[in-house]
């Protein structure tokens, strides 16, 4: 199992859009190294590469599809009531092109 | 007189009797928690609280319905119509959720009264009730404030365990309502993964998120499944099996398991003394115990697997929390500079690592290394423990190793690789596998409270309950606060 660098630490928490400074990736660098080991550690349980992955807890069968009922769970005033800016009924972000 | 550190069918007795009104109730529950100082609180329904049960005082008594004008808590990762709801997160601040959770819905209907909302670990990600943005949360049973009660699901077993409501929701994706329920001297009940719908739960990990919930007896746990569980439309992981009568099971000696290698990490000799005299006497009762073993190597991969799982499933649950359509926002010039505020200051460090972890874990070049080793190792243990499952009614062990650990153990973390550990983090194979589990008191030390776990296999949970209450018969530990 290959190590991974800071680098590319850095840039998966810049991808989910938030910083980490230097001391919380050393501490990170850390706590991967501790995936490592235990990804190193499930490698010794026999057979484990030629097991079908497990998703689900059990097999579970949805074998029902709902009745297809026109509604409107929230209105435009609930849907926007937690948006901090709203104008015109739309949420308002910094623009994107400008 | 108080009335709120009874059980759920003591109080209804009271109601019934017109010893108390729901009135009487709300005012003691206001009452203890403005005087609570284990810090368990995220929103308390002063006025709500009042208005309800004004309402339900001018009524009659539902004699059939045990859950009539009752006080309860609920966690603060469920979502509560018009009710501030934060998962404990400074992202989440000042939300108000526009729909119930199912399960809140379902307490509503049986005119049960919603108290408060209780904090957590934030988000549900954490296991010392300290990592919220309230802060540490305190155990009742330790007046010098130094030991903490578990968590996530900390506020609502400190609510129950001291004595303010006879039941709080929790969820538990790893152990958070079984572990806590350990550490407190309270009945902490996991159901199957399905039995209970999670429709407004905030997910944390989908897989193995369950609706669990604390008591102060094994009877209310049943009675609240028989209110809680059964199919809901709106959860399609929700399961069509009908719910049983979880009350009316009869006794009889049942085969139960002891995984070997959990029961040899056990290092507390007063804890040990306890379990095998729980054993000794349930044998007397005809019960088959056996011990089985399932390799070291797979009893220390059960923590690492449930790491990985539920970092990656955390990762990708929570890309929604950028504070545009609710939470807290951020000035800034850009999209791009909005969302990196709101996240990085929303989050707390430990939760962004985490996420990290998670994320680093499904990048296509390491999926197979590390997501999807996990998810096979998944299986190896779940198929397992379905197989001793098949053969026996239950796995028992000791639901901790030790008492409520000091605020401060866990740092520096200790590494879940390098240090085993397997005797306090195994409750997560419960969620790996999706089983019924059941924490119940066993004992004292150093007159702080430890608790024994019993598992059994998908969808039995009248059996798991029947078990349970004959070991609860056994210890006499029951309808236990600490004021």
């Amino acid at each position: 199992m290959k190590k991974v660098s800071q680098k590319t630490l850095l840039e998966a928490a810049h991808n989910l859009m938030f910083d980490i400074d230097d001391i919380e990736l050393e501490v990170l660098t850390e706590e991967y190294a501790d995936i490592l080991e235990a990804i190193n550690h499930m490698q010794t349980i026999p057979n484990i590469d030629h097991v079908k992955a497990m998703v689900f807890p059990y097999e579970l069968v949805t074998d029902y599809l709902r009745e297809d009922v026109v509604d409107t769970p929230l209105s435009q005033e609930e849907a926007l009531k937690n948006a901090t800016k709203v104008e015109e009924g739309q949420i308002v972000i910094p623009k994107v092109v400008k | 007189m108080e009335y709120l550190d009874k059980n759920i069918y003591e109080i209804h007795e009271a109601l019934a009797n017109k010893k108390v009104t729901p009135l009487d109730l709300v005012k003691e529950a206001l009452d203890k928690i403005k005087n609570d100082t284990n810090n368990a609180f995220e929103y308390v329904y002063e006025k709500e609280a009042i208005k309800l049960a004004e309402e339900l005082s001018k009524q009659e008594v539902e004699v059939d319905n045990p859950l009539w004008g009752i006080p309860f808590a609920i966690k603060d990762n469920f979502s509560t119509k018009d009710i501030p709801t934060t998962a404990s997160s400074k992202l989440l601040e000042g939300y108000l959720p526009p729909f119930d959770a199912e399960v809140y819905t379902r307490l509503l209907n049986k005119k049960a009264i919603p108290i408060a909302k209780t904090t957590l670990d934030e988000l549900a990600m954490g296991g010392t009730g300290s990592s919220g943005h309230l802060g540490k949360t305190f155990n009742p049973w330790d007046k010098s404030k130094t030991r903490m009660i578990g968590g996530s699901s900390c506020g609502s077993a400190a609510a129950c365990a001291a004595g303010i409501v006879p039941f709080a929701i929790g969820s538990d994706t790893g152990d958070s309502v079984r572990k806590p329920a350990s550490y407190s001297a309270l009945v902490g009940f996991k159901p199957t993964w399905g039995r209970i719908s999670r429709f407004g739960l905030f997910p944390f990990a989908p897989s193995l998120d369950t609706v669990a919930y604390f008591t102060r007896n094994v009877k209310d746990s049943a009675l609240l499944l028989n209110v809680l569980g059964g199919h809901d439309i709106k959860d399609t992981t929700s399961s069509s099996i009908p719910i049983e009568d979880y009350q009316s099971l009869k006794d009889k000696p049942y085969k139960a398991t002891i995984i070997k290698e959990i029961y040899d990490d056990l290092k507390d000799k007063t804890i040990k003394d306890a379990f095998d005299k729980l054993v000794s006497e349930l044998k007397q009762k005809g019960y088959k115990i056996n011990t089985v073993s399932i390799g070291f190597d797979l009893a220390k991969a059960i923590y690492s697997c449930y790491y990985i799982i539920s970092s990656a499933e955390a990762t990708s649950n929570n890309a929604n929390l950028d504070g545009i359509k609710f939470g807290v926002n951020k000035e800034a010039e850009t999209y791009e500079e909005m969302l990196f505020k709101v996240r990085t200051e929303g989050f707390s460090d430990r939760i962004r690592r985490r996420f990290v972890i998670g994320s680093i874990s499904l990048l296509e070049e390491n999926q197979q290394e590390i997501y999807l080793r996990a998810l096979r190792c998944r299986r190896v243990i779940v198929e397992t423990f379905n197989k001793i499952l098949e053969s026996s009614d239950a796995i028992i062990l000791p639901a901790s190793p030790t008492i409520a650990p000091l605020f401060g153990d866990d740092i520096p973390k200790k590494s879940f690789a390098k240090d085993a550990m397997i005797s306090d983090n195994y409750l997560a194979f419960a969620n790996l596998g999706g089983y019924p589990s059941i924490t119940l008191p066993l004992g004292f030390e150093d007159e702080m409270p430890f608790g024994v776990n019993i598992t059994s296999h998908h969808f039995t949970e009248a059996k798991l309950l029947k078990i349970a209450q004959t070991v609860e018969q056994i210890t006499g530990l029951k309808d236990l606060s600490k004021k």
